[in-house]
This record gives structure tokens, sequence and C-alpha cells, in this order.
């Protein structure tokens, strides 16, 4: 079948599963940097969890331009790509880090990975508004 | 469970996987993409397929800073962070090409898709040379 976009369905439903986004920052010299990162959705916003003192987070204070990417590991493919601006904030914090968590990792060891972020006191959200969204499948 | 950095022989094992790479270019006004790509690692660079109006292949010609991540889709989590420089060839193209999309798809319909993609006089290899390689890897 041919390629085309997702539906705005198939993107909350691709979006609500639990594949890895890929997060694309600028370094102080101008060059990219991409990473591996959970995220969370809602209200048209990616959460990610973070530190302070880690490199996306600086980059993001320096330069909140970010690109990112969620696509499905396998065939048949699909992907998500959002560029937008970045900014840190700590509002909703415990909410927010316990449903990332439990997204990936289930009520077990997510429950205690999000208690654990949470009690080190270090723990920051990257709050990402999307300018752009562009999506593409594959259907087989 | 520990996290280390990943021996030689588990990166090129990791690297001959299937895992898809996600590649962070530049654009014009200095704002980074960010796009899951197909990839093949060899003597120690990477390449990538792409047609050559494509954005990638067009930020990459005005700016060849690139950033690369290879990373597990879940549990043992492992990646992979390439920051490197990339230019686009033609050298070998048929022969990447191929082995790229057999590798991903198994040998007939990665040869069919080779042949589609083969047919269009546009088609480039981004080659990527890493400065820096980061791993990392989770072993019980």
């Amino acid at each position: 079948m041919a390629d085309r976009e997702l539906t705005p369905a198939e993107i909350e439903k691709l979006l609500a599963g639990d594949c890895l986004a890929n997060l694309a920052t600028v370094n102080r010299d101008g060059s990219p940097q991409v990473t591996p990162v959970w995220y969370g959705y809602r209200d048209g916003k990616f959460m990610i969890i973070t530190h302070d003192n880690v490199l996306k987070t600086r980059n993001i204070r320096r330069d909140p331009r970010v690109s990112l990417s969620i696509a499905t590991p396998d065939a048949p493919y699909a992907y998500v790509l959002a560029k937008g601006k970045a900014r840190m904030t700590t509002d909703d914090l415990e909410a927010i880090v316990t449903s990332i968590c439990l997204r990936y990792w289930g009520p077990e060891k997510g429950g205690d990975f999000a208690r654990q972020i949470v009690e080190s006191g270090q723990a920051v959200l990257m709050e990402i508004t999307p300018d752009k969204l562009a999506s593409w499948t594959r259907p087989e | 469970m520990a996290d280390r950095t990943m021996t030689a022989d588990e990166m090129e094992q990791f690297l001959s996987g299937t895992c898809l790479a996600n590649l962070a270019t530049l654009k014009r006004d200095g704002s980074p993409q960010v796009a899951p790509v197909w990839y093949e690692y060899r003597d120690g660079k990477f390449f990538v397929s792409t047609a050559g109006f494509a954005a990638k292949a067009r930020n990459v010609r005005r700016d060849p800073r690139v950033s690369v991540s290879i990373n597990s889709p879940g549990e043992p989590f492992a990646y992979v962070l390439v920051h490197g420089r990339a230019k686009l060839t033609t050298d070998d193209m048929e022969a990447t090409v191929t082995s790229i999309a057999v590798r991903y798809q198994g040998d007939e319909e990665g040869r069919a898709f080779a042949q589609e993609v083969l047919k269009s006089s546009d088609n480039v290899l981004i080659e990527i040379t890493p400065d820096k390689l980061i791993t990392w890897t989770t072993v019980d």
C-alpha cells in the first residue's frame, strides 16, 4: 500500500503507545544532539522527564528549538515528527512523572521508579509545544 | 541490573541489528530536525539512503554536522549515540541500498524495495563519519 499521513485518531493512538521518542536539541556550537527519551503527550504538548544538569536541558535553556521523532520500531512503520519550542517546568511534576513511568513500565516497576524520581528532588520536566506535527505511515 | 557502556563486540552486534536510527540534522535557521531512518554501519561509518530532495539531504549539504541515535525499542534498553559529519555520495549506491533494505525487510521484499528506490535518479547516500560514539547497555 502507498505511503500516507496518519489520521488524527492514528496520531493519538501512536502517541498514547509506549514507543520511545528521540529528542533533538542544539549544542552550544550549533551542532545537533539527539537522544532517546520517554515522553508523555497531553493536551497537545509533549512532556519529558529530565534533570537540570544534563546536556539536553542546558541546550534548551540556551536555545529552546527542538525536534522530536516518535516511530514504531517495526513494520508496518509509522511515525510522528514534532518541531517546536521547549521550556522547563515543575508544574504537576509528580502526576506527570508517575503517568509516564506507569505507561512505560507498568504499575509495579513504573510506580517504584516514579517515586524514586520524585523523591530525588532533582527531576524537572521539559514541556514541548509543537509548532508543527508531521506524520507518515506505510500500511502493509 | 546495571548500566554500562558496550564493549566493541557488543556495539558491532547491536549496530548490525534492525533497530531504527534517528538522524538529526540542522535546518537553514539552525534549528534541529530529526527523523527515523534505516541505516548501515560499515567500516566505522554510517550510511543512510534518501532522496536528494529530502530535507535531511538538503540540510547535510548546507551543514554537515549531524547526530544519530540508535536505540533498542524496549527492554533491555541499549543505545548508540553518534556525533559526526555527513557527506552525500553515490558510491556503491546499489549495493548499499540493497544491503540496507534486505537487512530490514528480508531478502525478497528488501530486493524489491531496493529496486524501486534505485529507479529514482535522485537517490543519494548520506555517509556519516563519527567524531564521537557513546554507548549504553543494560545488563542483568
